[in-house]
């Protein structure tokens, strides 16, 4: 989908109106325009952007001595007029077990005296305390992001600025990660703004091993090299095949390609379907007890070469095999699996859909599919990726209806999207959707993410839908990507985890009193929450919600993709992982 | 919203859709780019800690679909990644979990269905409860491993538990010992430990044999036929090089490439007890885009064997994700085939490359 210009769309909502309508202007009479958005900061009128942006080149360079301790230097970064506000303590243990040490360090207000603190010597003291953990860390790098810009309240063009830090470093003594939330003070220097003063708000450092550096390590090679499907296709991003391969095959330039993990043959190991582009066949490996997969779709029969979004290993027929459904671009397939791994269609539902899950809503001992259609997709390509907008942005309901499909057996499926009740509130732009008994009364209930507004929570009672998102407190309107349930707190009760979009951009403009000075507090706080990333849901147990996304530290996804919990390390608590990025290129500058 | 409710009137073909497009992906800027992948771990305490950097997991692909299985039944969960960009496919193998203990429970379903997706296991043990759910289907275009993998921590036993079958049963077993993989019968009192298939998955390439695979060449293909200009008073064509019978050894560099600098004397250096043993060495240069530093830079190393440049066009072949990794060095049989290939400059590919000379000393 064109998520490249919807978030154009959203970079353009965060200008102020004036400048709005010359954009737009620009943008129908020259349409590669709109992509320079991204370029000048000053002709948006939004002082703090371009404050932001110089800002972040000088913080580029202190990550360059941080990182190499040559080349830069210091007194072009700090004023002479440098303080330290205060110290940071010792890395207090709150977390340890096995090679992973979690070390918290607090601020210590005061404990800066006099000289020592003072001017550009003072501020290499600082820094140096600050990274002083990368020390012996080799192989290093640290990144800042600027997340909020306000006019300082002390002197004429004193500016403060929040910023992110995170440092990674590796070495003999194993691996470390900080991260750092820091108070900057910037006071202006010689055409470039310079520190003035430097506090700790948050200090975390993560230490891993020594003797080992990586938690995961990057098997792809080693399990799946030798397999050609692998070595001539898998390998290959989509700018790759864009050159390659032509449109009219359905090439799909937003790489929306799922997986799905199942025991096709039975044989006590796990296997992975893979969807592909149009053009290219889906793959099917099957593992090796050597450890390595072999790579069947054409023998399987499911070597489709329809733009493919998403499968489903699911035994449709209760008969003791893994068979399969998958949304391409232009329909939904059901497949039936023989017993032995090769594979019919036995059914084909007229639907364009991306997400899918499966449940047996109705109880009656089949399992039933539920899918997300985002938006029509003959529509939006005959319209250029321009022509079907999201409306309204913030709270969009002209998407495509996502549909219900209940198993009535013998490999057929009914949509029963309308006499279900899930046609309501049915036209939003749907990622993602998954199943879970969140209010334990037996029946399976529904979350259905969505981009750009309000997401869907579908009580099931008895069979029939109703959207409780609202009383339930989990709309979270933003830009919804997917969608988890896990029990993260030990309670027993099921807790969800929503992708959305964290934008440092829209963190610093969005607050500011100069954005959509004219719009409703309300329209003004939805902004807010579209750029404030993801969302962690706590299941209170009374049918409702508890946001608690920034106590638990979670609203840091970038732009966020797929998002399961995962107890990464066995320890019985389920942990995080979010899969993160729209399109990188050559060129590093965007947004 | 003004943005939102703009129509954009004359341009709703597929062909100005293709021109944004291209623009986007022709000047080759980056949107929200260069984004790490996450990973949070649980600090059991109701905050989640950023450890992606030091997770081996944190990939700058553009991942899209993630799903968790644990492949190799070595009881943790390792996770497969798609992607958008550069390498578009990640397996990541997890190093972690092993020191942990764990439990997996295969649900079969009667009354539920077989699958029996939606069902709910609650597991107590010394260190506290868990739930999980059986899903079929999760996050963003992915569908995980459908068994269902506790982690324990140091606890040795799961005291007890219990599934809520979708149909409604309840059932609930009790003192299970850790590490195995149980199965449970919808409505069967008893469960099966089940004798599943374990290992390991091979160790991640070295960064020698990561460089031969992202090669689109390997052992047994027919080295191509590449456009070569050549160097000043050298051979015009590759065929003017050696004989007909003999074999070739060709040495992929480039100006730019450290290794190579380090690489290239001791070849110079091994090229008679090459042609001894009926092996003719031959240089291509990589460097395209600077033509002229090629012939300074050989003198200066003091090389004499053959060499040529690569043109452009050639360079997609050897390299077809674009980004040049040198130096490589093939040994071509007398058709052409290719027998061997090293990738950079380390003590033991020197070894098997003298080895080649059979002069004593070689191994």
């Amino acid at each position: 989908m064109a998520r490249v210009f919807l978030s154009v769309v959203f970079a353009l909502a965060l200008f102020p109106d004036s400048g709005l309508s010359d954009r737009l202007d620009r943008m129908r009479d020259s349409p590669p325009v709109w992509m320079n958005v991204r370029d000048d900061p000053g002709q948006d009128g939004w002082v703090s952007e371009v404050f932001s942006e110089a800002a972040g080149r000088q913080l580029k360079r202190l990550a360059s001595w941080v990182e190499s301790k040559e080349e830069v230097d210091l007194a072009t970064l700090a004023h002479p007029r440098f303080s330290a506000s205060a110290r940071v303590g010792r890395p207090e243990v709150v977390f340890e077990r096995g090679p992973l040490r979690v070390g918290r360090r607090r601020a210590v207000d005061g404990a800066v005296s006099g000289d020592r603190g003072a001017g550009i010597e003072g501020f290499e003291r600082m820094l140096r305390q600050l990274f002083d953990p990368l020390e012996d860390r080799p192989q290093r790098r640290v990144k800042f992001k600027v997340v909020a810009v306000t006019p300082g309240s002390t002197e004429a063009g004193q500016v403060t600025t929040r910023v992110l830090c995170e440092g990674v470093g590796s070495g003999p003594a194993g691996s470390l990660q900080l991260n750092v939330t820091l108070t900057v003070d910037w006071l202006p220097g010689d055409g470039t703004p310079l520190v003035a003063s430097i506090s700790v708000e948050d200090y975390e450092q993560v230490e891993f091993g020594p003797g080992r550096t990586t938690m995961f390590s990057d098997a792809t090679e080693s399990v799946l090299g030798a397999e050609p499907a692998f070595r001539d296709q898998l390998l290959f991003g989509n700018e790759y095949w864009m050159r390659r391969m032509q449109t009219v095959l359905g090439i799909d330039n937003y790489g929306h390609h799922g997986l799905a993990v199942g025991d096709v043959n039975g044989d006590g190991l796990e296997d992975l379907y893979v969807c592909q582009t149009g053009g290219m066949p889906n793959r099917l490996f099957l593992q090796n007890e050597d450890g390595t997969a072999r790579e069947v779709a054409a023998e399987a029969g499911v070597d489709f070469m329809d733009r493919t979004h998403a499968a489903l290993l699911l035994d449709l027929d209760n008969d003791h095999d893994q068979d399969l459904v998958l949304s391409t671009q232009t329909s939904l397939l059901f497949l039936e699996n023989d017993g032995g791994g090769k594979f019919r269609l036995a059914f084909e539902g007229g639907m364009s859909a991306y997400s899918l899950a499966a449940a047996d809503y109705d109880a009656d001992g089949d399992l039933d599919v539920y899918a997300t259609a985002y938006v029509a997709p003959p529509e939006w390509e005959r319209q250029g990726g321009l022509g079907l907008q999201p409306l309204p942005y913030h709270d969009a309901n002209n998407g495509a209806a996502n549909g219900l499909f209940r198993n009535d057996g013998d490999w057929t499926f009914r949509d029963v999207t309308r006499e279900t009740g899930l046609d309501v509130n049915n036209r939003r732009w749907s990622f993602a959707a998954a199943w879970a008994d969140y209010d334990a009364d037996g029946d399976q209930d529904l979350y259905v993410a969505n981009d750009f507004g309000r997401n869907n929570l579908y009580r099931n009672d008895g069979g029939e839908f109703i959207d409780v998102a609202a009383a339930a407190g989990v709309e979270d309107s933003a830009s919804g990507m997917s969608v988890s349930w896990g029990d993260y707190d030990g309670d027993g009760l099921l807790d969800l985890y929503v992708a959305n979009m964290f934008s440092s951009a829209g963190n610093r403009i969005v607050p500011q009193p100069g954005f959509k000075p004219g719009a409703a507090a309300e329209v003004k706080s939805d902004y807010r929450r579209f750029a404030r990333g993801n969302t962690l849901f706590r299941n209170a147990g009374d049918g409702t919600f508890r946001d608690v996304s920034e106590s638990a530290g979670v609203t840091m996804g970038r732009w966020a993709w797929c998002s399961p919990f995962i107890d990464v390390n066995n320890d019985g608590h389920e942990d995080l992982v979010v899969a993160n990025g729209y399109l990188t290129n050559e060129e590093s500058g965007d947004l | 919203m003004v943005a939102a409710t703009e129509q954009v009137e004359g341009e709703d073909s597929v062909e100005f859709h293709k021109t944004h497009m291209s623009e986007i992906f022709g000047d080759g800027f980056s949107f929200s780019g260069y984004e790490r992948d996450l990973v949070k771990l649980n600090d059991r305490n109701g905050r989640f800690i950023d450890v992606s950097g030091i997770s081996g997991a944190d990939s700058i692909s553009d991942g899209r679909g993630t799903v968790y299985a644990d492949f190799d039944n070595d009881g943790d969960p390792d996770i497969f990644l798609t992607a958008m960009q550069r390498k578009a496919h990640y397996l990541f193998r997890n190093n972690i979990g092993q020191d942990a203990n764990y439990l997996r429970v295969e649900l079969v379903g009667t009354n539920s269905g077989t699958d029996a997706y939606g069902a709910a296991v609650e597991i107590v043990t010394a260190g506290g409860s868990q739930r999980r759910i059986k899903m079929g289907g999760t996050g963003y275009l992915s569908q995980s491993d459908g068994r269902l993998l506790f982690g324990l921590g140091t606890d040795t036993t799961v005291d007890s538990l219990t599934i809520r079958w979708p149909s409604g049963l309840e059932q609930r077993l009790s003192s299970i010992p850790a590490n195995r993989s149980i199965r449970v019968v919808e409505g069967s009192d008893a469960y099966e430990t089940l004798d599943l298939p374990t290992f390991s998955f091979p160790e991640p390439w070295n960064p020698a044999e990561q460089l031969l695979a992202d090669a689109g060449l390997t052992i047994g293909d027919a080295f191509p036929t590449l456009l070569l200009d050549p160097l000043p008073g050298g051979p015009r064509t590759f065929e003017e090089v050696g004989g007909h019978d003999r074999r070739t050894l060709v040495n992929l560099w480039a100006t730019w490439c450290t290794s190579c600098i380090r690489e290239m004397p001791e070849l110079n250096r091994m090229a008679p007890g090459f042609a001894a043993a009926g092996i003719d060495l031959v240089g291509i240069s990589l460097d395209f885009q600077a033509t002229d530093s090629v012939a300074p830079f050989l003198e200066r190393l003091g090389i004499d064997y053959p060499g040529f440049i690569i043109r452009e066009q050639g360079v997609e072949l050897l390299f077809p994700g674009g980004e040049i990794r040198v130096p490589l060095t093939f040994l071509l049989a007398a058709d052409g085939t290719i027998e061997g290939m090293w990738a950079g400059w380390t003590p033991s590919v020197e070894r098997e490359l003298f080895a080649l000379t059979g002069l004593a000393g070689a191994s």
